[in-house]
């Protein structure tokens, strides 16, 4: 969305310099912008996923789940359940297309999504966590 | 303990309505004034407008209504939408009493309710209440907690718990120490800021003919008279900061009852606030540098649920303005015992800073470099440089953690040097970070979330790998 915008505001500006006789050295600028854009496209559209595809992982175990993701940074997140509130799946047009399922954690301090799972290994995962939940509440506070 | 649906006191409806112009005004008023010069006829509408809102609070007034049901707290509300919010008493942490001046003429308190939940829910206040009946609800939600506690646990009967109604202990702000206090964290900054955005107005407040002799005294006044003029200024935003300071902090007693804290605060604006003591996640000692050079700290509370974001600064209590820290171990043992303890902590590894130091280093070398090209003083800009530095080095090294027992103590510092105890059991979540390079060099980040009025986070950078995976290993196991 965002890289969207940043291309109607290039293309506008572009169209400004050639019609409206704005400054040329805008040109440079424009141009600079132009070059970043792409260059985030590309990050972003093919060497990003990949690696975080390639770090991603999560893991249940005794009393915690455990996520890894990151590019450049890699972060573990462990969230103790007895400190999980909820569990959520979620499906947009998207993944329902590719029997995909995300799946999100939310515990008093935030959320913490799993992208995108197979849909049997999702709905596994939502009912094994809420069932390592009950086992032990909460402490309500 | 039912009771009937009960209005507030009228002077509600002036209260709110005063509270909303001011809210109103304040943003609106510059563009008013600008605006009216030039159309006479807005004077109307801005006649108008309180009018309309007066009317508006009336029914909202009218529509407020609150009363006990059983064991619940009923408050119906709304105008165009209608609110029914019924809160179960169990679940009211604490209840609040408030004044201002205002309210304080007409013999009229505020109260408000803290619960668990989320900030962005709305707080529970009634805003406008005879003294007695604000000390009648109170008393009767702290009547009605202790019977659902009786009912819970009626084994347990035979030791009625005795109500202790007196505090354990009282910490008071002596005079000498609000003195030192408003002193030492007067917000100039803020007042400065007001200023400077009072005076590009000034333009349009002052007459014509009174601004032609003003500023043309400033035009031939010479630069010592400017600068005497603008030191007098800063004198003077300073004292009136300071004497804010007082206001606020004036008769700041911090009083430890069995399972809470009660504290009272302020002078013309009073406030009573109740804490109980198992919200509290974190407690934050905060030392600013003037306050580190005479040895003094100030020490926050970060609790779970719903926290006045207006008084308390940035959803923090401020549990005590100032405090020498060598009676920090004390004061801690008696306010919140499962937090106190020694606090010492580990350094952290020196390659870690150097690691650190890249980012201030390239950010302020091209920063200055730029400077240097494009203005003519601009060269004498890299005097600064070492300072810069030398500034970011002692503040990275004086960072640090420890882990005691179920205790994790971090020191962060940027300007004021912080530091966070936390337990085990508060934390939420937790998060190793490394990047490549980071792990090349063996060092990572740590950061631990906490649950309080909003999700809080403390980090702290660059740890020995090793360390951060004993934290790690330490949040795992119970």
């Amino acid at each position: 969305m965002t890289h969207i915008i940043c291309w109607l505001i290039i293309g506008g500006c572009a169209a400004s310099i050639l019609f409206l006789h704005w400054p040329h050295f805008l040109f440079y600028i424009v141009a600079v912008l132009a070059t970043l854009n792409v260059l985030q496209l590309i990050l972003f559209a093919v060497v990003f996923p990949k690696i975080s595809y390639r770090t991603f992982f999560y893991a249940i175990r005794k009393e915690d789940l455990l996520i890894q993701d990151g590019i450049i940074i890699i972060k573990q997140t462990v969230i103790p359940f007895t400190r999980v509130q909820n569990v959520e799946t979620e499906q947009g047009p998207l993944l329902r297309k590719h029997h995909l399922t995300a799946v999100s954690v939310t515990t008093a301090a935030g959320v913490h999504e799993i992208p995108a799972l197979e849909e049997t290994e999702a709905i596994a995962l939502r009912d094994q966590i809420s069932e390592l939940i009950k086992e032990n509440p909460a402490n309500e506070l | 303990m039912n009771s009937n649906g009960k209005h507030l006191h009228f002077f509600a409806i002036f209260n709110d309505a005063v509270s909303t112009l001011w809210s109103i005004i304040v943003p609106l008023g510059f563009g008013f004034f600008w605006g009216v010069r030039h159309l006479d006829d807005l004077f109307g509408y801005v006649i108008i407008i309180p009018v309309i809102i007066l009317v508006f609070n009336f029914f909202k007034w009218l529509r407020f209504k609150y009363e006990f049901v059983d064991d619940q707290f009923h408050i119906r509300s709304g105008v165009l939408v209608r609110n029914d919010r019924y809160i179960r008493i169990q679940r009211i942490q604490s209840v609040q009493i408030k004044t201002n001046l205002l309210l304080r003429l007409l013999g009229v308190v505020q109260l408000k309710f803290d619960t668990a939940d989320p900030a962005f829910k709305g707080d529970i206040v009634l805003s406008a209440l005879k003294r007695e009946e604000a000390e009648h609800i109170k008393a009767q939600v702290s009547r009605g907690k202790t019977q659902q506690v009786q009912f819970l646990s009626e084994e347990a009967l035979a030791e009625t718990p005795i109500v202790d109604e007196s505090p354990k202990k009282v910490y008071a702000l002596s005079g000498k120490r609000l003195l030192a206090a408003s002193l030492l964290s007067s917000k100039i900054g803020v007042m400065l800021a007001a200023v400077f955005g009072l005076w590009s107005q000034a333009d349009d407040l002052v007459p014509k003919s009174i601004r032609g002799r003003s500023l043309s005294y400033i035009e031939h006044a010479s630069l010592v008279g400017i600068i005497v003029l603008i030191g007098f200024a800063i004198l003077l935003l300073w004292l009136f900061s300071l004497v804010t300071a007082l206001f606020r902090w004036g008769g700041f007693k911090f009083s430890i009852y069995d399972g809470e804290w009660r504290i009272h605060r302020g002078i013309v604006e009073t406030s009573d606030e109740t804490y109980k003591k198992d919200r509290v996640q974190a407690i934050r000692i905060k030392e600013q540098w003037l306050l580190q050079l005479f040895g003094w700290c100030t020490v926050y509370a970060d609790c779970s649920g719903s926290i006045d974001l207006e008084k308390s600064d940035g959803g923090s209590v401020l549990v005590f303005p100032l405090l020498r820290k060598k009676e920090l171990p004390t004061f801690l043992e008696h306010a919140i015992p499962r937090f106190s303890g020694p606090i010492t902590f580990n350094h952290l590894p020196v390659r870690g800073s150097v690691y650190r130091m890249i980012l201030p280093v390239v950010f302020w070398t091209s920063f200055v470099s730029i400077l240097a090209w494009r203005l003519s003083w601009g060269k004498y800009a890299f005097i600064a440089l070492p300072v810069i530095f030398i500034f970011f080095w002692f503040s990275y090294r004086s960072e640090g953690y420890s882990l005691q027992n179920n205790r994790l103590i971090f020191i962060n510092r940027f300007f004021a040097k912080t530091t966070t105890i936390t337990r085990k059991n508060h934390i939420q979540s937790f998060a190793k970070k490394n990047s490549r390079l980071q792990r090349r060099l063996n060092l990572a980040s740590c950061s631990v979330t906490i649950r309080a009025a909003s999700g809080k986070t403390f980090t702290v950078r660059q740890l020995e790998e090793q360390d951060a995976r004993a934290i790690f290993q330490w949040f795992r196991t119970k």
